[in-house]
């Protein structure tokens, strides 16, 4: 036994001088000091010998036992003052591993952002039907049937052989505007309401065109809704979005269902207006239209136009997206390439 | 609408560099992007809204120049017309519905020659050819008052008694540039005995055209009705400058001065003589064109502390005269306005002269919305399940709600209960999506080099008939890299966030369709049908071209809404669980799900985890506690046995010996 133990100790201290980490060390440690290891079981070992035998070598064991500690106690001393005397090698430029993380799409990131901004300026999001009727696309807002102000929507219909409707009656929305009727017809003023959602339009899918595409919708409706409040928000809402630096301009335009009609241009991303070739030289792009909301449109939602007033307006979305990560082209969002996906 | 720089300059002087000459008329409502150059002349290209036709004339943009100039304007001169030999007789029997204003006049003795230098060069920089001087004259005078004009050859007429009216469908008509039409019912004519000799506001006849032997001419200005016009030329596919004028209501007060500026030209460049008058003035329409505002009113509505005197000076320089009495102003609309009706039209006139980049910026005082809107949306949970699946590593991808029969095909989706569009811009967009799955297949597709893709889509699907068709929120993933253990997890894990418990999980069991027949499943919570996942069929792949294994997941959106409920703090345990493993002997086909919920059911069993499989054996790690103290292993082995004793009458299963 006495021999076992002298043993035992001589191994684990070779073993200790041995070991080139503080891992092994902590192997080792285990191995011999643990709960169950190799002197506990010496320990429990003494129990069966003669009781004159029994304090000599409990001693021995104790010893040894705190012999391994210091021994193993040195060492880790010495691992340690090694690294942090700095003549440890460590190679700090190692590649990290990355998570295994996915990521948002740019439109969701870019959509909440303008939300939140909108949601600071006490709006409620609102969601509506893309199938929607011609009632609400074009005639609750002012276009008359017949008339050339719908051929700027570029519209597309369903086919409804074997429903009840006529053709044209349905369609797929072509500005989120049609949510304004459906809210408004329902609601009391004031509120202030935003409706992000897709739209279609009959075009030839190019660079700077979709079949569908993505706009978020505003109008807010109150006693003494100014045109200037109508200016600032647009001021506040681009700026917020686009960064302070960006600059805003306004221009005289014709949509049925406001007046004064608004266009918005905010100066390129990439060059800040002076021109180059993402914005095409032209130094600007159009991003908010918008407008006083026509009194026909009021009163055909029963809100009475001599008491309230309101103001309207659309983000191209997909275009602002583009202008935040100044994509060229609109196709781009629509990509499933996993090398664009992880760029937003 | 093209406006040459030269032609404008005929009418106003322009000071300011072409550049900024084209962001000043964006601003106030006139649309120029670009200008192109026609024989190193500048042209601007100009956007004119529906709403402006005044604007689709060169003197309507110069009277814009001339205010953004500061300067007058130089109108052709426009005296009545006067010494009328009265040689040439013509009656047209008119129909205030079809045409509300018209005016005519038969011209005798003309010459056909060539129009003069300085006029061709002006029809060409607009992109017309010349032809001769009185078929240029026409197209000139359009160009330069906004209203269109037509020159009949009056010795072709076969009765000097002409009648405007609306087809009856089928009649045959061959244009002045010898095409021939069969006409659609309600198409606006004007017919000698029972020729049709014009199609009205779109194209002349050929059997009454000038021609190098035309003597006598009667020429015409008439305004039609907009939608008579549009409904034709819709229904022919055929527009010319004319249409596109006429169906945008052009003003039915400028028809006098119109045909006395082609009767001035006409006279001194092709000789004659004006003979015979036709005039059917707008009367009735006369006396409303006035609009009342309140100085009060204006400024409240603008947010502006415009001033009477100022805005009196400036209303005048664009054509309108005011009386004002206290705050009221009374304007008089001008002949070339027929766009301004109520006070907000004239409001935006003044917005838009004072200019938008000059007026400050507020923010809305009042109230912010206090209650529940109509269509709200919760856009937090979209993006609680965008950022759990991103989390989970899936990419999103965003792609278009249409789809073309080619893909539904390939999809094995059952092409009826898709929504068509008629009139599809491309065949590749005709169908209303049922499913995010195909976009998905595709973006797999579309990165066949990339080995760990996990991607997804939250989007709306849309199911048919039309008439009631429904638009479903959901939410699809599919993965390439996880085995179908590792995709069940995410599931789990989203619906563990979402505090959905107690799913059961039934066998898709479809011959066709998207899903594999055994290898997907459909997950419920009671009735509430919560998903589809799994395997997607092999057939589906193939036609797909994807070579790799794909699984697959589609949840629905509202029935996640109402199922979720909020996460309510449970205090940590007081005692800890004892935990042992148990490795079972199963027999085939065996559900390990069933096996794990019914030893969950049993009492004090805490918990349950898969730890292995291995052939027939399966190991689970089970959690026994209890909430008041400390189990003792005699209570271990008393919960253990009534474990065992469950699955082996359920499943036949037993601790491996
Ligand atoms: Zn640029």
């Amino acid at each position: 036994m006495r021999e076992e133990i002298i043993n035992t100790k001589n191994t684990a201290l070779a073993q200790i001088m041995d070991a080139v980490a503080e891992e092994e060390l902590e192997r080792l440690r285990i191995e011999y000091l643990g709960r169950n290891g190799k002197i506990n079981n010496l320990l429990s070992r003494i129990k069966e010998l003669d009781p004159s035998e029994r304090k000599n070598l409990g001693s021995l064991i104790n010893e040894s036992k705190k012999t391994i500690e210091d021994a193993i106690k040195q060492r880790i001393n010495e691992f340690t003052s090694k690294s942090i005397s700095g003549s440890e090698w460590f190679d700090l430029s190692i590649p990290g591993i990355l998570p295994r993380i996915g990521n948002l799409h740019a439109q969701t990131k870019v959509l909440t952002k303008i939300l939140d901004i909108f949601s600071f300026l006490g709006y409620r999001i609102a969601d509506g039907p893309e199938i929607e009727k011609d009632y609400y696309n074009f005639e609750i807002l002012n276009f008359p049937k017949d008339h050339p102000a719908r051929d700027a929507q570029q519209t597309m219909f369903f086919d409804t052989t074997g429903t009840k409707n006529k053709p044209g009656e349905l369609i797929p929305r072509t500005h989120t505007s049609a949510m304004q009727g459906r809210i408004m017809e329902k609601t009391k003023p004031p509120f202030r309401v935003v409706v992000p959602g897709r739209c279609f339009r009959y075009e030839q899918v190019d660079a700077s065109h979709g079949v569908d595409f993505w706009q978020v919708e505003g109008f807010a409706v109150d006693e003494d809704i100014r045109f200037t409040d109508l200016l600032g928000t647009i001021d506040f809402v681009l700026r917020e979005l686009f960064g302070q630096g960006v600059k805003i301009r306004f221009a005289t335009t014709f949509f049925p269902f406001v007046e004064p009609g608004v266009d918005t241009y905010i100066s390129c991303t990439a060059c800040n207006g002076k021109g180059c070739g993402f914005c095409k030289r032209s130094g600007w792009s159009e991003v908010m239209p918008a407008g006083m909301i026509h009194p026909n449109v009021l009163n055909a939602c029963k809100i009475d136009s001599e008491k309230w007033r309101g103001f309207a307006f659309a983000i191209g979305l997909s275009r602002a997206v583009c202008l935040k990560y100044q994509i060229d082209d609109i196709r781009i969002l629509y990509n499933p390439d996993i090398r664009i996906l992880k760029q937003y | 609408m093209k406006a040459p720089i030269l032609w404008l300059e005929d009418y106003v002087k322009i000071n300011t560099p072409i550049k900024q000459l084209m962001w000043n008329l964006t601003e106030i409502g006139l649309t120029c992007e670009s200008y192109e150059t026609v024989d190193n002349k500048p042209v601007l290209d100009i956007e004119v809204t529906p709403n402006r036709p005044d604007w689709l004339s060169i003197t309507g943009i110069a009277r814009e120049i001339a205010f953004l100039e500061d300067s007058e304007m130089a109108l052709p001169s426009s005296k009545k017309l006067t010494n009328l030999d009265g040689s040439l007789p013509i009656e047209v029997s008119l129909d205030p519905k079809l045409a509300s204003a018209y005016a005519g006049v038969t011209i005798s003795d003309i010459t056909i020659e060539p129009s003069p230098l300085w006029l061709q060069e002006r029809l060409k920089l607009v992109g017309l050819r010349p032809i001769n001087n009185i078929v240029d004259i026409t197209n000139f005078v359009m160009f330069e008052l906004g209203i269109p004009t037509h020159a009949f050859d009056y010795d072709k007429f076969l009765t000097k008694r002409l009648k405007m009216t609306l087809s009856t469908g089928g009649e045959d008509f061959e244009s002045v540039d010898n095409i021939s039409y069969k006409l659609p019912k309600d198409a606006i004519i004007i017919k000698d005995k029972n020729r049709v000799i014009d199609l009205c506001g779109i194209k002349g006849g050929a059997n009454t055209g000038i021609s190098q032997t035309t003597k006598n001419i009667f020429i015409h200005v008439p305004v039609y009705h907009p939608v008579l016009i549009r409904k034709t030329s819709q229904t022919l596919k055929l527009s010319s400058d004319a249409s596109y004028i006429y169906e945008r209501s052009p003003s039915v007060f400028l028809v006098d001065k119109v045909l006395t500026r082609v009767t001035d030209l006409v006279s001194q460049y092709a000789g004659g003589k004006p003979s015979c008058l036709v005039n059917y003035p707008p009367k009735t329409l006369k006396q409303k064109r006035e609009v009342n505002i309140d100085l009060d009113d204006l400024n409240n509505f603008l947010g502006t502390e415009i001033l009477a005197n100022e805005l009196i000076k400036m209303l005048k320089r664009i054509g309108f005269a005011t009386t004002i009495s206290g705050k009221k102003i009374k304007c008089q609309i001008p002949d070339h306005r027929c766009d301004i009706n109520i006070k907000e039209d004239l409001y935006e006139e003044i917005a838009r002269l004072y200019r938008y980049n000059s007026f400050s910026k507020t923010l809305p005082g009042g109230n912010a919305t206090q209650y529940q809107i109509p269509y709200s949306y919760d856009r937090e949970f979209e993006i609680l399940l965008k950022n759990m699946l991103s989390s989970a590593g899936f990419f999103e991808i965003n792609s278009s709600a249409l789809t073309s029969k080619d893909t539904i095909i390939k999809a094995n989706l059952n092409l009826e209960i898709h929504i068509r569009i008629a009139n599809p811009a491309s065949l590749e967009y005709e169908y209303m999506r049922t499913s995010l799955l195909p976009s998905l297949i595709s973006a797999v597709r579309a990165n066949t080099n990339a080995q760990e893709l996990r991607l997804f889509e939250f989007a709306k699907i849309y199911l048919g008939p039309v008439d009631e068709a429904k638009e479903i929120y959901k939410l699809s993933a599919v993965s390439c890299d996880l085995d179908f253990r590792e995709l069940k997890g995410v599931i789990d894990f989203l619906l563990d966030r979402l505090n959905i418990n107690d799913i059961e999980i039934k066998p898709v069991i479809t011959k066709r369709g998207i899903w594999h027949p055994t290898r997907a499943g459909i997950i419920e919570k009671g009735d509430l049908e919560i998903g589809i996942f799994g395997e997607l069929h092999p057939e589906v792949l193939r036609n797909f071209s994807i070579k790799k294994d794909l699984l697959a997941f589609e949840l629905d959106i509202r029935s996640l809404k109402k199922l979720v409920s909020p996460s309510i703090f449970k205090p940590l345990p007081k005692y800890p669980p004892q935990i042992e493993d148990i490795t079972l002997t199963i027999r085939e086909n065996t559900q390990l799900g069933k096996i794990i919920k019914t030893i969950k059911e049993v009492e004090m069993v805490n918990n349950v985890y898969l730890v292995d499989t291995f052939g027939n054996f399966v190991t689970l790690r089970l959690y026994y506690s209890h909430p008041q103290k400390t189990l003792s292993d005699q209570e271990v082995e008393k919960i253990r046995k009534q474990v065992l004793k469950e699955i082996e009458e359920k499943f036949q299963a037993a601790v491996k010996s």
